[in-house]
C-alpha cells in the first residue's frame, strides 16, 4: 500500500471505538490527529507500546467525554479523589453518577494493577474463553446468521426432485425442469445450474478447473449484476447464440491481473470457445467453488455425461440443480403446494414417472449439513466460557475475602451497600471488558486458524469474517460474563452487610462459611459442565475410532490416484476415449517404481461421479417401474482390481481381452449379488442397463463377484455396483489408480508426464494418495472432534485449576484447625485424606449433575456420531474417570500442604 | 457570574497556540506542551480544553480541506480570538505583580 512507509495504521477496532465517542463534526479531525501522534510514537518506541498508548487514549477520550457531558469546569478534569457519595451542595445527579462511575473505573483499574498475579490469571482465562467463543461465533455468524449476499435473499429457494419417498434430494432432468418452469406461477424466476470440470489452458499449462454451466436467467434470479461488463441475459444469451462466459472476481484478478480490457477475449474450455462478457463482483460464489459461469447452449444446463442432442427433452436422467425466486407475495408453502399439483399432472401424463419437487429455502439448502455441528460447537464453547467464568468468580471470591477489612471500613465511614456493590460490579466489568478486548484481538487470529483447519466442503467459508455483529457478540459476552462472575463477590457484600460496621470474628466466620459454600457450588458446576464437554469429545473420538475400524473394502497402501477427465467435445467416439486411456495406462505402467496401474470411474469413499441407473435381469420382469433393480454404474480397467486391492470373491475379473469385439461382460459386487441373487449363483446370468426392450437387448454376462467397498464414505453402507470393462465403453471421466513400490506421491510428476505424452493439452487433477482420500473422507468429523477435544481439554485444565485453587485456599484458611488437630494426635494420612475427600466429594457431586445433563444434551449430537449411541457408556465412563483422576491430582497438592502444617507454629500463634 | 477565570491547563493551551501561530492543531499543541512542561499531555485533555475554549469564544477553528493521502480526513486548526489575548495578558500581569519584589527563590533546607 501507499501508506506503508508513511506509517503504521492504529488498531482499527480502537479507532472505530474512538470515533463512536466523539461528536460527528470532530470525528475525522481527531482520528487524524491521533493517528499522527500514534505514528510518531510507533517510530519512537515500537508498535506494541504505541498500540497500548492508542488504546489508552481511546479510554481517556471516552471517560473525559462522558464527564464533559454535564459540566464545563476545568477542575472536572482531575475530579475528586475521595470515595464518598455524599451529595455536596446540589450538584446535578447525572454529574454525580458519571463522576462516581469514572471513580469506580479508576479505582478498579488501580486495584487490578495492585494485584498483577490475580489480574493476569483472570485476564488470560477470560481472554481465552472469549476468544474461543468469538472465533466460533464469527464462523456461525458468517455461515448461519448472515443472510445470503443476494437482494431479498429470503425469497430465494432451491428446488429438489424427489422420488416416491420424498426424502432423497435429487437433481433435475431437463424435461421435468421445463415442465415445472412452464407450469408454475409461484416463482418470479427459475434457473438451472450445474458445476462441471472444464479443461482449460491457463498460463500455458492445461488445467482442470471448476465452472458452472448455467441457464441465461441464472443471474437474474439471484439478482446479482456483474462488476465489470455484463452477466448473462435472457434477452441476448438465448439457446443457440454464441457461447459466452462470466468469470469470478478471483479468477479475473489471478489469471488476468484485473485487466479491464478482458471483455471480448475468448477462453477455450472443454474444446469450446467462450467469449468473456463480464466479471462478477468479489465474494459472489454460487454454486460454491466455481471460477466462472458459462452459458448453456440449451434451455437447461449442460451435463457431464452425454445426454443426447436435446437435453431439454430428457426425462430419465437428472443432472442439474434449480434455484428459484419466489414471486412477491408467494410463500414457501404455496410454492410447495403448487409443486405437488404439478407433480400429479406430470404423473398422469407419464405414468412411469413417480417424482415430486421439494422447495427448500436456499439458505437452508446451502448450510443445512453443517448447521448441527456448528450449533453444537457454539454450545460447547459457551460451556467453556461458563467454566472460565466460574474460575474467575472463584478468584474474585478469594480476593474479596482479602478485602473484607477494606470494605468494612468503607461501609463504616458511610458508603452505602449499593455504592459498594456498584463498585464491585464495575470492577468485574472492567476486568471482563479488558478480557473481551484481549479475546477479540485473539479471535481475529483464532478465526483464521479455525478456517485453515476446517475441512473442504463447508459452505460460505469465504463469507466468514469479523463484522459489527461479532464485535457486538464479544461485547455482550464480555459484559454478561463480567456480571456473571461479578455476582459471586457482589452477593457477598449483601451477606456481609449484615455485619455492617462490625467486622467481628463471629460475623466473619459465618460470612466465610457462606463464601465457602458458594465456592464449592462453583466447583461442582464446573465439574458438571466439564463432564458435558468431555462426554461430547468422547463421543466424537469414539465415532472416529469406530469409523477407522470399518473395513473400507480395499487396500489403499502405496496407491496414488489422479483424475484424468478428458473433454467430451474432443473425445467424441467411444474408440477415442478407449484409445486415450489405453495409451495412458500403458505409459504409466512403464514408469519405474510402478507396480500396476488401473483406471476407474469412481473411487471408493469419495464418490466423485455418482450415477445410479436401473437395469434389467434376463428372465425377470419387474412388477412396475419403481420396482426395477438399480445399481451404481462403474467402469474399470483390467488392472484396477489388483491395484486397489479389492478381493475377487467368485468367477473372474476383466482381462484386456474383454474389449469391444468380445461379448459384453460385467462384474458385480457382493451387495448386489446378495440383493438380487440371494439364493443363486449370479455368475453366468445376464443383465442390461435400462429396460430390456426391443428384439435384441444389449445383454452383458456376469462373470464375477468382487468385495464391497464403502462408496459414499465409511459411515454409509456399501452401495450396489455393476462394473463394466472400459474397453467395452467408457465415460471420459476416469481416475487413474497407481500402485507403487515406494511412497506413491513421488510418482505424481511422472504420471503427469505420461498423460501429457498422450495428449499435451490434457490436465491431471486431484492427485492424492488413496490414504489421503480415505483421510479426507472423514474431514468434517475430524474437525468437529478436534475442536471438541480442545474444548474438553481446556475445560479439564480449568476445572482442575479451579479445584486446586479452592482447596488450597480452604487449607490455608483452615491451617489453624488442622494444626490443632495434628497437635491432638491426628495423623498425616488422616489430614491428607480429609482434604482429598473434600475434593473428590465435590467432583463426584459435579459428575452426578453432569451425567444427568449430558444424557439430555448429547442427544442433540446424534447426527454427528456414528456406530455408537448418544449415551455411549464408554464415553461417559471415560469422561467421568478422567475428571476424577484430574480432580484427585488437583487435590493432592493442597492435601500435602495441609499435612505440612506445623502444629507448634499454629499453637504459638493461637 | 461574569467572566470565568482561566484554568491553568487552559492557559497553557492558549500560550501554546500563541507560540505555534498558524500551525496550531492538536498534534503540535500536544508536543509543544509536552516539551515545555516536561510532562505527558493527554490529547484528550487538549481536545476537551480546546472545545471548551471555543465554546467560550476564546479560540476559533477552521477545518483544512481533506486530502486523499490522509485518508480524506481534515485537520482542525485553531486561532486565538482577541479576547483570549487580553485574558492572557491580564493573567500574566497579575502574576508578575504577585511576583514583584519576591527575590530569587531560595531552595529550602
Amino acid at each position: 500500500m501507499m501508506a506503508g512507509r508513511a506509517g503504521k495504521k492504529p488498531p482499527k477496532l480502537a479507532e472505530r471505538l474512538l470515533i463512536l465517542t466523539l461528536p460527528p463534526e470532530d470525528r475525522a479531525a481527531v482520528a487524524r490527529d491521533l493517528t499522527e501522534l500514534y505514528q510518531m510514537r510507533a517510530s519512537r518506541m515500537g508498535g506494541l507500546r504505541a498500540t497500548a498508548w492508542y488504546w489508552w487514549q481511546v479510554v481517556s477520550f471516552a471517560t473525559r467525554q462522558l464527564k464533559e457531558g454535564g459540566t464545563g469546569r476545568d477542575e472536572q478534569l482531575i475530579g475528586p479523589r475521595s470515595d464518598v457519595t455524599a451529595v455536596p451542595g446540589g450538584r446535578p445527579y447525572r454529574e454525580i453518577l458519571v463522576n462516581s462511575t469514572i471513580q469506580d473505573i479508576r479505582y478498579a483499574v488501580r486495584g487490578l494493577a495492585r494485584t498483577p498475579g490475580f489480574t493476569l490469571v483472570a485476564l488470560v482465562t477470560l481472554g481465552l474463553g472469549i476468544a474461543a467463543s468469538t472465533s466460533i461465533f464469527s464462523v456461525v455468524n458468517g455461515i448461519l446468521l448472515r443472510p445470503l449476499p443476494y437482494p431479498d435473499s429470503d425469497r430465494l429457494v432451491e428446488l429438489f426432485r424427489t422420488e416416491d419417498d420424498g426424502q432423497q434430494r435429487d437433481n433435475h432432468s431437463g424435461a421435468n425442469y421445463l415442465d415445472i418452469k412452464r407450469q408454475s406461477r409461484s416463482f418470479a424466476g427459475l434457473a438451472g445450474h450445474r458445476s462441471l470440470r472444464y479443461a482449460v489452458v491457463l498460463d500455458g499449462t492445461p488445467r482442470l478447473i471448476r465452472g458452472a454451466s448455467v441457464t441465461s436467467d441464472f443471474f437474474e434470479v439471484l439478482g446479482i449484476r456483474a462488476a465489470v461488463g455484463r452477466s448473462l441475459s435472457t434477452a441476448i444469451d438465448v439457446p443457440g447464440s454464441d457461447r459466452v462466459i462470466v468469470i469470478s472476481y478471483g479468477m479475473w484478478r489471478s489469471q488476468y491481473g484485473a485487466d479491464p480490457s478482458i471483455l471480448g477475449q475468448t477462453l477455450q474450455a472443454n474444446e469450446q470457445s467462450y467469449a468473456i462478457v463480464g466479471v462478477m463482483p468479489p465474494g459472489f460464489a454460487f454454486p460454491e467453488d466455481v471460477l466462472f459461469w458459462a452459458s448453456s447452449p440449451f434451455e437447461v444446463p449442460e451435463s457431464p455425461v452425454d445426454v443426447g442432442d436435446d437435453p431439454a427433452s430428457v426425462r430419465d436422467l437428472s443432472w442439474f440443480s434449480v434455484v428459484g425466486r419466489l414471486e412477491p407475495g408467494a410463500t414457501l408453502d404455496q410454492a410447495q403446494a403448487e409443486m405437488t399439483l404439478i407433480a400429479e399432472r406430470i404423473r398422469r401424463e407419464y405414468p412411469n414417472v413417480d417424482e415430486g419437487t421439494l422447495v427448500v429455502p436456499l439458505h437452508e439448502s446451502i448450510v443445512g449439513d453443517v448447521k448441527t455441528s456448528l450449533l453444537v460447537l457454539l454450545g460447547s464453547v459457551g460451556f467453556l466460557l461458563l467454566i472460565a467464568c466460574a474460575n474467575v468468580a472463584n478468584l474474585l471470591l478469594v480476593r474479596a475475602s482479602g478485602r473484607e477489612r477494606e470494605i468494612a471500613v468503607r461501609m463504616a465511614i458511610g458508603a452505602g451497600r449499593i455504592r459498594i456493590l456498584r463498585q464491585l460490579v464495575t470492577e468485574s466489568l472492567v476486568l471482563a471488558l479488558m478480557g473481551g478486548a484481549i479475546g477479540f484481538s485473539l479471535a481475529l487470529r483464532g478465526t483464521r486458524a479455525l478456517l485453515s483447519l476446517a475441512p473442504d466442503g463447508i459452505p460460505r467459508v469465504a463469507e466468514v469474517g469479523t463484522d459489527l455483529r461479532v464485535l457486538g457478540f464479544t461485547l455482550a459476552t464480555a459484559a454478561a460474563t463480567g456480571i456473571l462472575f461479578g455476582l459471586a463477590p457482589a452477593a457477598q457484600v449483601f451477606y456481609f452487610g449484615a455485619g455492617r460496621s462490625a467486622p467481628l470474628a463471629g460475623v466473619r466466620q459465618t460470612a466465610s462459611r457462606r463464601r465457602n459454600r458458594m465456592r464449592n457450588a462453583l466447583i461442582v458446576g464446573e465439574v458438571a459442565v466439564s463432564l458435558l464437554l468431555l462426554v461430547g469429545a468422547g463421543l466424537m473420538v469414539r465415532t472416529l475410532v469406530t469409523l477407522a475400524a470399518v473395513d473400507p473394502g480395499f487396500d489403499g497402501d502405496n496407491v496414488l490416484t489422479a483424475r484424468v477427465w478428458i473433454p467430451a467435445a474432443k473425445y467424441q467416439e467411444d474408440d477415442d476415449i478407449i484409445t486415450f486411456y489405453r495409451e495412458t495406462l500403458d505409459r504409466v505402467n512403464t514408469i519405474p517404481g510402478v507396480r500396476s496401474a488401473g483406471a476407474v470411474l469412481s473411487l471408493p469413499v469419495n464418490s466423485g461421479i455418482n450415477g445410479t441407473f436401473t437395469f434389467s435381469i434376463e428372465g425377470r420382469v419387474p412388477e412396475d417401474d419403481a420396482d426395477s433393480p438399480a445399481a451404481g454404474f462403474q467402469v474399470a480397467s483390467s488392472d484396477y482390481l489388483t491395484t486397489i486391492g479389492i478381493p475377487l470373491l467368485r468367477g473372474r475379473w476383466f482381462t484386456d481381452a474383454d474389449d469391444s469385439q468380445a461379448p459384453n461382460v460385467v462384474v458385480i459386487n457382493q451387495a448386489l449379488a446378495d440383493r438380487y441373487w440371494p439364493d443363486e449363483d449370479p455368475v453366468g446370468k445376464r443383465l442390461t442397463w435400462g429396460n430390456a426392450e426391443g428384439e435384441d437387448p444389449d445383454w452383458a454376462t456376469v462373470v464375477g463377484i468382487i468385495g464391497n467397498t464403502r462408496h459414499f464414505g465409511l459411515d454409509e453402507p456399501p452401495r450396489l455396483e455393476i462394473y463394466q470393462p472400459y474397453l467395452q465403453g467408457s465415460l471420459p471421466y476416469l481416475t487413474l489408480v497407481v500402485k507403487s513400490e515406494t511412497d506413491p506421491i513421488t510418482l505424481t510428476a511422472a504420471v503427469r508426464r505420461a498423460v501429457m505424452a498422450v495428449d499435451p493439452a490434457q490436465p491431471v487433477s486431484a492427485a492424492a494418495t488413496m490414504e489421503q482420500v480415505l483421510f479426507d473422507s472423514l474431514g468434517s468429523r475430524r474437525f468437529n472432534m478436534l475442536l471438541l477435544v480442545i474444548f474438553a481439554v481446556t475445560a479439564l485444565v480449568l476445572a482442575a485449576v479451579g479445584l486446586y485453587g479452592v482447596l488450597s485456599y480452604t487449607v490455608s484458611q483452615r491451617s489453624n484447625e488442622i494444626g490443632i488437630r495434628m497437635a491432638l494426635g491426628a495423623r498425616t494420612g488422616a489430614v491428607i485424606g480429609r482434604v482429598m475427600q473434600e475434593g473428590i466429594g465435590l467432583t463426584a457431586l459435579g459428575l452426578g449433575i453432569g451425567v444427568a445433563g449430558a444424557v439430555g444434551l448429547t442427544r442433540l449430537m446424534r447426527s454427528m456420531i456414528h456406530g455408537i449411541s448418544a449415551t455411549d457408556p464408554a464415553s461417559f465412563a471415560i469422561g467421568a474417570t478422567l475428571l476424577l483422576l484430574i480432580a484427585g491430582l488437583a487435590s493432592l497438592v493442597p492435601a500435602f500442604k495441609a499435612s505440612r502444617v506445623d502444629p507448634i507454629q499454629v499453637l504459638r500463634t493461637e | 457570574m461574569g467572566k470565568k477565570s482561566l484554568g491553568e491547563f487552559e492557559q497553557q493551551v492558549l500560550v501554546a497556540i500563541l507560540r505555534l501561530g498558524s500551525e496550531s492543531y492538536t498534534v503540535p499543541i500536544v508536543l509543544e506542551l509536552e516539551e515545555r512542561t516536561e510532562r505527558a499531555v493527554s490529547p484528550a485533555a487538549v481536545y476537551i480544553a480546546l472545545r471548551r475554549l471555543e465554546k467560550r469564544g476564546l479560540v476559533s477553528s477552521r477545518l483544512e480541506a481533506a486530502t486523499p493521502e490522509a485518508g480524506n480526513r481534515p485537520r482542525r486548526y485553531f486561532r486565538l480570538e482577541p479576547e483570549a489575548l487580553e485574558r492572557l495578558q491580564e493573567s500574566r500581569r497579575i502574576l508578575e505583580r504577585l511576583w514583584e519584589g519576591v527575590g530569587p527563590v531560595v531552595e529550602q533546607g
